[in-house]
């Protein structure tokens, strides 16, 4: 199974202790992660999946705007010739406190696979991942 | 007094220089230049020599080059052509161009993505010399490495094709490749944004040596030369280099070629300098590089050049009272290539057109920032090579020999005038500006000494580095008038 994965934080965000958290934990859980760190942009994200064959882009945003720069990610995906890319995304999507599944609602509309919010269990989500990639051979 | 001899083979002037490298004070001692010797290399390179060494015509050269051992680097007969391949435009195809340019290469073609038929068909007509074949990180992208690997396969390319893609690739593209003349190096890209080039640069320079250098007729050439015979641009990129081993004033230079087909920039300063706030994206450039324009140039390129500077030149002129003359400037210009301007409106038109060949080429090379606002503040954002660092610029070439310091209107160098409009130009979408110097001293290599002394800066980097400072730091004191004499156009 392909275990490379893009992660990085969207927009204009430069919060990166999270990232380097998620970095180091699905690295740990045998995933080959491609970081690119903070304010990255979609176009970036994208680049980096095609050179590096990437099996998901994990976006994080922590700052409230992600819907804003999270929009057509997935078109843009598409566009590039990702088709079958796994898109998650997590963090504190949107300002205030949204229910979660607005929030997801919301970002599976625009194309994302999975919604995460800054509680969710991690074990858990790698878990999907592996799942996910698996399914989309 | 140790003395070494220096050549350069240009597609017009054969020039060559004698320098002293053995005493304290190492310096030129000769220059001279003859028209290239299309047929035979090597007969311009011989009466060159005569000339300097004071032989008779018919002297054998061998025994007097003992007592001064001969170098030289070659841009005749279309010097070294790479087409550059890779995936990603701002990703491996641009290390790919990064890698053909510092090795010397003119960049014949650039493709990114999947090779189509169209692409195929172009390169079978331009064979270049060397295809450099980039594409996917270690264990990544397999799709259009394999795609454009059966495309090279099934093409009519005589060139050889140096693999530097992912090396999980290798084997793959190896066999796909097997009827063609194939190298495989290090991958120029292993990482998203990590480069590696050297093995790609390393790997160009043996091909060069190997089969391209016998081919130009360089073969009588190499028989006399103290040490390998390189592509021009590379014995100039070598001396930047070097440079810095002159003194601390010489450690950020930025070296400008311009010339009648491309022009040419190499900078050797940090890329990135990791100050509080500043974030870089893309790749993270090697402290000295080079960037090839080869749609930037006053005689053989003119008409792509104004193409592309077009919105530069009509700023300049305030409106198109001067359109046409200078759109017949620049056909006479782009038909006949040793043209020199004679009256004052065509020197005006030269320097224009020259101003923006600069102009573009200084914001190709540069990286750009542009300024985000975070929660916690204001942030900059920078893509590419940081060049606000370079205290000198050094303007080489046929043109900036000649006007490098003055433009028609006596006053404004043309190239601060192009790097103050390249420096505040601010892109439209995005707000970046280029991360170009702010006040850099502008200095001329009036004698056209660079390639000649790159020739020697891998055997006599402190004396080459030194002469390179000395004659340069006169530069600008005299100017003699206009003067041409042994200055390529091509």
């Amino acid at each position: 199974m392909n275990r490379t994965i893009v992660l990085g934080v969207i927009g204009s965000d430069c919060h990166s202790v999270g990232n380097r958290i998620l970095d180091a934990f699905f690295t740990d859980k045998g995933f080959r992660v491609v970081n690119l760190g903070v304010m990255v942009s979609q176009e970036e994200f994208i680049d980096a999946a095609i050179e590096a064959n990437a099996a998901a882009i994990l976006v994080s945003s922590l700052y409230g705007h992600g819907e804003l720069d999270c929009a057509g990610f997935r078109d843009r995906c598409v566009e590039r010739g990702l088709e079958r890319i796994v898109l998650y995304a997590g963090g504190n999507l949107v300002v205030g406190k949204a229910p979660r599944g607005e929030v997801a609602a919301k970002f599976m509309a625009m194309g994302f696979d999975r919604v995460f919010m800054p509680a969710d269990d991690l074990e858990e989500a790698a878990r999907l991942l592996a799942a996910d990639i698996g399914g989309r051979p | 007094m140790n003395r070494v001899l220096s050549v350069d083979i240009g597609s017009t002037w054969t020039k060559a220089a004698l320098f002293d490298v053995g005493s304290k004070t190492p310096a030129a001692l000769r220059r001279a230049a003859v028209p290239t010797t299309q047929d035979d290399l090597f007969e311009g390179v011989a009466q060159v020599a005569r000339e300097l060494l004071a032989l008779p015509t018919d002297a054998p050269l061998a025994p007097a080059l003992d007592a001064a051992p001969l170098y030289a680097c070659s841009s005749a007969k279309g010097g070294l052509s790479i087409a550059a391949i890779g995936i990603v435009p701002d990703l491996t195809a641009r290390v790919a161009r990064l890698a053909a340019a510092s090795a010397g290469g003119r960049i014949a073609a650039h493709h990114s993505y999947r090779l189509g038929a169209r692409e195929v068909a172009a390169l079978e007509v331009e064979q270049p010399d060397i295809v450099l074949f980039c594409g996917g990180t270690d264990g990544g992208n397999e799709s259009y490495v394999r795609a454009n690997a059966r495309a090279l396969a099934g093409s009519a390319l005589a060139s050889t094709i140096l693999y530097a893609g992912n090396a999980s690739m290798r084997d793959e593209v190896s066999g796909i490749l097997r009827g063609k003349r194939l190298v495989v190096v290090a991958n120029a890209m292993p990482e998203v944004g990590a480069l590696d080039i050297e093995p790609a640069r390393e790997a160009i320079r043996e091909i060069y040596l190997g089969s391209i250098v016998e081919g130009r007729g360089l073969g009588r050439v190499r028989e006399l030369c103290a040490a390998d015979i390189r592509p021009t641009p590379l014995a100039v990129f070598d001396l930047v280099g070097m440079l810095a081993s002159a003194g601390r004033e010489w450690s950020d230079t930025l070296v400008i070629d311009m010339g009648g087909a491309t022009t040419d920039i190499y900078s050797h300063t940090t890329a990135f300098h990791g100050e509080e706030g500043w974030v870089l994206r893309g790749i993270r450039e090697p402290a000295l590089t080079r960037t090839v324009e080869g749609d930037l140039g006053l005689r053989v390129s003119a008409r792509s050049a104004w193409h592309t500077g077009e919105q530069y030149i009509s700023q300049r002129l305030g409106g198109d009272h001067a359109a046409g003359a200078l759109g017949e400037w620049v056909e006479r210009a782009a038909r006949q290539t040793s043209v020199l301007p004679a009256s004052p409106e065509e020197r005006m038109f030269d320097d224009l057109l020259a101003e923006a060949c600069l102009h573009h080429a200084l914001r190709r090379h540069a990286g750009t920032v542009e300024e985000a606002y975070t929660a916690s503040g204001k942030v900059r954002v920078q893509k590419g090579k940081d060049l606000r660092g370079v205290r000198r610029i050094v303007a080489s070439g046929g043109f900036l020999a000649r006007r490098g310091m003055r433009g028609s209107t006596g006053s404004a160098s043309p190239v601060l005038r192009a790097l103050e409009s390249a420096r505040t130009h601010v892109d439209e979408r995005t707000g970046a500006t280029s991360l170009l110097p702010e006040a850099p001293e502008v200095l001329t290599d009036r004698q056209y000494l660079f390639p000649l002394l790159g020739n020697i800066a891998d055997s006599y980097p402190q004396q080459a580095a030194e002469i390179a400072a000395a004659c340069l730091a006169n530069a600008h004191l005299a100017l003699p008038p206009d003067s041409t004499e042994g200055h390529d156009h091509a």
